[in-house]
């Protein structure tokens, strides 16, 4: 199987996600239809490969785990279930599968090198692996909200203003502001729990 | 008990502080405790992301290193024998099989049966018109016997290639996928047989290619003729 030379190159960067959208990706993944290979590069190599370069301090290896991780999702998409799980959770899965195989190879290049040395990096780094991937998670999530959530949620969070002072500087009722606040709390945590380092 | 206000308490994740009866409450109550505790978790690692932290796309390399690995390997081998065919990897046959593409304008080529026909019979075909100026043109037709189905492809007066050949795809019509299904030898005239399993009707544009000892099994993009086959 071949693709058409034109189509080889089409990596675009979306992304104007939807959440409907994801799920027909993900289940048209799971029939076998390879487009849906492509959809979800789109959708989700840059997450899978910021996460690595974050979790293994370089683009080298990152761009060699995100590659892996894309190989084997396709390469073992019976194993995914769309009706159970997200695909983008999924390949986070993967991604920190990969991550923490990277990290015991090199533990074990380095004990090979150190004939002697006792070396024992698995654990901390995985721990540090998991925090880095909800921050770049969170990012995303943040990235994804709409206006005016998106502003709300940066001087609640970054600019440290309290409710009141953001309703009056964006001339919006107390209330309103509030319940964007707690609505945006939501989202994240729960796409934190479908992708984040903490499952 | 009436639980505390989920916007009260997305506040306090926040840090805002908390009225008296609210905190009365969370201190009684293990389920707004524990809503509260989830927020405070996702406040705290919202506010520790760095510049660092934002997206990036990875080189194209990565997405052309999953391609390579995910095609079959190309062996170049018997390219005398007009009648090779290249097998296209699982995943196309899975989606050639599997729910696929439905194009409405093709007819189902699947259900011509010709147990009682003369053989072969023509399941489908279609002429092919030259492209960028070079004045050939040709015919291909689907011809089914009882050893299978064929694509015979006929392009007289094709001029050689210079260290290469001609290789013959089956396309879907948006061109976006390609299986190659063989080579076309110097005649001009070759039947190449077509993988079993392989929903013809998902592929009724026919092109082929001028294509180099290079080991890549991708279209080189350097189309000669091409054509549309229907019923
Ligand atoms: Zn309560």
């Amino acid at each position: 199987m071949a693709t058409a030379a034109a189509s080889v190159h089409l990596v675009p960067m979306n992304v104007e996600s939807d959440i409907s959208d994801d799920s027909a990706v993900a289940r048209r993944f799971q029939a076998g239809d390879d487009t849906a290979l492509e959809a979800a590069y789109q959708r989700w190599s840059a997450l899978v490969y910021t996460s690595a370069i974050r979790a293994v301090g370089n683009e080298a290896d990152a761009a060699d785990i995100t590659q892996a991780v894309f190989v084997s999702a396709w390469q073992s998409r019976s194993g995914f279930d769309a009706a159970k799980g997200s695909l983008p959770g999924w390949l986070m899965t993967l991604t920190r599968r990969r991550i923490a195989d990277h990290w015991r190879d090199r533990a074990r290049h380095v004990r090979r090198v150190e004939a002697a040395a006792q070396v024992e990096p698995d654990e901390p780094e995985e721990i540090a692996a998991d925090s880095v991937i909800d921050r770049v998670v969170l990012a995303d999530e943040l990235e994804r909200l709409g206006d005016p959530q998106r502003r709300i949620v940066e001087l609640a969070f970054f600019q440290d203003l309290t409710h009141t002072q953001i309703a009056s500087l964006l001339n919006l009722p107390v209330g309103t502001v509030k319940s964007h606040i707690r609505r945006s709390l939501e989202r994240l945590r729960r796409r934190l729990e479908v992708d984040g380092g903490a499952l | 008990m009436v639980h505390c206000d989920d916007d009260d308490l997305a506040v306090i994740a926040l840090g805002e502080p908390a009225s008296r009866e609210i905190e009365e409450h969370l201190q009684a109550c293990a389920l707004c405790r524990s809503s509260l505790d989830q927020w405070v978790a996702v406040v705290s690692s919202a506010r520790s992301i760095t510049p660092d932290d934002h997206l990036v796309a990875p080189p194209p390399s990565v997405w052309e290193g999953i391609r390579d690995e995910l095609e079959p390997r190309a062996t170049v081998t018997s390219l005398d024998d007009a009648r090779r065919s290249r097998r296209p990897v699982g995943w196309l046959l899975a989606a050639a099989a599997g729910v696929g593409l439905v194009l409405g304008s093709v007819a189902t080529f699947g259900l011509v049966t010709s147990s009682t026909a003369p053989s072969p019979s023509i399941v489908a075909q279609g002429g092919l018109d030259s492209m960028d100026g070079v004045a050939v043109a040709g015919t291909a037709a689907v011809e089914e016997d009882e050893t299978g189905r064929h694509l015979h492809v006929t392009v007289p007066d094709l001029p050689p290639v210079e260290d290469g050949y001609y290789e013959v795809w089956m396309a879907t019509a948006d061109a976006s996928t390609m299986v190659a299904v063989g080579t076309l030898g110097p005649s001009g005239d070759s039947i190449l047989t077509l993988p079993a399993g392989m929903n013809v009707a998902d592929f009724p544009l026919v092109d082929v290619s001028v294509e180099h000892f290079d080991g890549n099994p991708g279209h080189s993009a350097q189309s000669v003729v091409r054509g549309l086959l229907a019923t």
